[in-house]
């Protein structure tokens, strides 16, 4: 897939990698992210997505590739399609996220299967100037910095359980899709559950800034991300981090392209 | 002590990327043991068999060794914490020996009460967790009350609180079983603890990793040639 990773005000950096327990079991990649840059009339905007496939589910990896796209598609349509002020609300939020079930719902009458066979987690940022909204379904996580913290928007949605999440495909996601806005926000990640237990901080619930800030350090400094996507593949498929997890795992980055990521 | 990851030493595009340093998710089980009088001889020489098999097989699994947490309970005569929770890579498997009557009630709600227990000692340390399981082995049937400890099993199953199985050997009382679990109970096929504790080892090192999700699916220990007779 081409990837325009600079555009004018962001440069972004993504990959999904399988899990060593799906190359074991002959499965696919489940996860997937997707990002780009909207051009509209209130400047530029960043739209990014990142989704995990249920492993329960048999076709998930179509589910998170429909969901990221889909949602990008929606989302760029409606910032182009009217003043950008009236996208900063909740209620277009959840239209976004409904607009991405229907799609998965159609998808699965097209494929003779249930939606709960595309099941996946949907999270996602668009930020313009001076504006973000962040949403996130399911487990994984947000990562976003306005000033000096690398703050985690959500805590990680799942029941009492582990192995339990929330998912698009569920009749009920409305209920459980939670929304945020924050003012102006330099750089922002997102990471599927694949990467909670080394990236983020379960004691405290916060994000382990360590992990994050080398990442935007090279990030910021690089004259084009292109060139680090075989790094960062390279470091989600590290013995280090299969160590940790067996599970896909998907990292996406986005900085200012202004110095410093607009510090 | 935080694990510094030195990634492509010699060139680290991303300089050095810090892991937070979680504690491991766990998947606790409590293992139920009737050691009554009745057991003794071959019945408890194989269950101790056994046992030392389910420690050897979880421990040999590098990922389910960190996080399968044991804890067993005795009953037989009376009510005994052997072990308390443990991961399996640090678990030793007891040598029981059998006597006396059958406490069954009174071991199931100290079970329960362990589980709840220990889920929120899980909770107050930021430690994910999965469902955690009560397995109980018998053979016979309960020589106290055991009406309230049933009802206990039938709330905590249906707020998901947690998963009990019972398996009896011969002469358990299978009537009061099926009154006990809401999973129909298993009736071990002669003294095959060893294969019954081969597939609860490698039916929860598939618990312990598994993903959000995923519903795991036992692998069934009633067809033909296994362990269960239902």
């Amino acid at each position: 897939m081409g990837q325009n990773l600079s555009g004018t005000d962001w440069k972004l950096l993504y990959a999904s990698v399988t899990g060593t327990s799906h190359v074991k079991a002959g499965l696919p990649c489940q996860d997937f992210s997707l990002a780009t840059e909207v051009e509209t009339a209130g400047g530029s905007v960043l739209v990014a997505a990142c989704s995990d496939g249920a492993g329960s589910a048999a076709m998930s990896q179509e589910g998170s590739r429909l969901a990221c796209s889909q949602f990008v598609a929606t989302a760029s349509r409606m910032l182009t399609s009217r003043s950008v002020g009236d996208c900063i609300n909740y209620p277009k939020v959840m239209e976004w996220y409904r607009e991405v079930a229907g799609a998965l719902h159609a998808r699965s009458v097209e494929l003779r299967c249930t939606p709960r066979d595309l099941a996946c987690t949907l999270l996602t940022a668009v930020v313009g100037a001076g504006w973000a909204v962040l949403a996130q379904l399911g487990d994984g996580g947000i990562v976003a910095r306005e000033t000096d913290t690398y703050e985690l928007i959500f805590w990680p949605e799942s029941g009492e359980y582990l192995n339990t999440t929330r998912f698009i495909t569920d009749a009920d996601f409305e209920a459980h899709l939670q929304v945020a806005f924050r003012g102006y926000v330099r750089e922002c990640a997102l990471l599927s559950d694949g990467l909670q237990l080394v990236a983020l901080n379960f004691a405290e619930r916060n994000a382990h800034a360590a992990f994050f800030r080398p990442f935007f350090t090279t990030l910021r400094a690089t004259a084009d991300p292109a060139e680090l996507v075989i790094d960062l593949r390279a470091f989600l498929d590290s013995a280090s981090v299969n160590s940790r997890t067996d599970d896909d795992k998907t990292l996406l980055l986005a900085t200012r392209t202004v110095p410093g990521g607009g510090v | 002590m935080t694990e510094q990851v030195p990634f492509k030493a010699d060139q680290t595009p991303f300089g050095q990327i810090s892991f937070a340093d979680n504690p491991e998710p766990r998947c606790p089980c409590v293992l139920l043991l009737d050691v009554s009088g009745s057991m003794q001889g071959a019945p408890i020489q194989q269950l101790n068999a056994g046992l030392a098999v389910y420690r050897d097989e979880l421990a040999a699994d590098s990922l389910a060794a960190k996080r399968v947490e044991v804890a067993i309970v005795t009953f037989g005569g009376s009510v005994q914490t052997v072990t308390e929770f443990t991961t399996a890579d640090a678990f030793t498997a007891p040598t029981l020996t059998s006597q006396g009557d059958t406490p069954m009630g009174e071991a199931i709600t100290q079970a329960i009460a362990m589980v709840t227990d220990r889920k929120r000692i899980y909770r107050e340390n930021g430690i994910a967790y999965y469902r955690p399981w009560i397995f109980m082995l018998t053979d016979g049937g309960p020589t106290d009350s055991w009406k309230s400890a049933a009802e206990q099993v039938r709330q905590a199953e249906n707020a998901k609180a947690l998963a009990f199985f019972a398996v009896g050997v011969a002469g358990a009382n299978f009537d009061i079983l099926k009154q006990i679990s809401t999973r129909e109970p298993l009736r071990l096929d002669g003294l095959r603890f060893r294969d019954l504790f081969q597939w609860l080892s490698s039916s929860q090192q598939s618990v312990s990793r598994s993903q959000p999700g995923e519903e795991v699916a036992l692998q069934n220990p009633a067809t033909p040639g296994g362990w269960a007779k239902i």
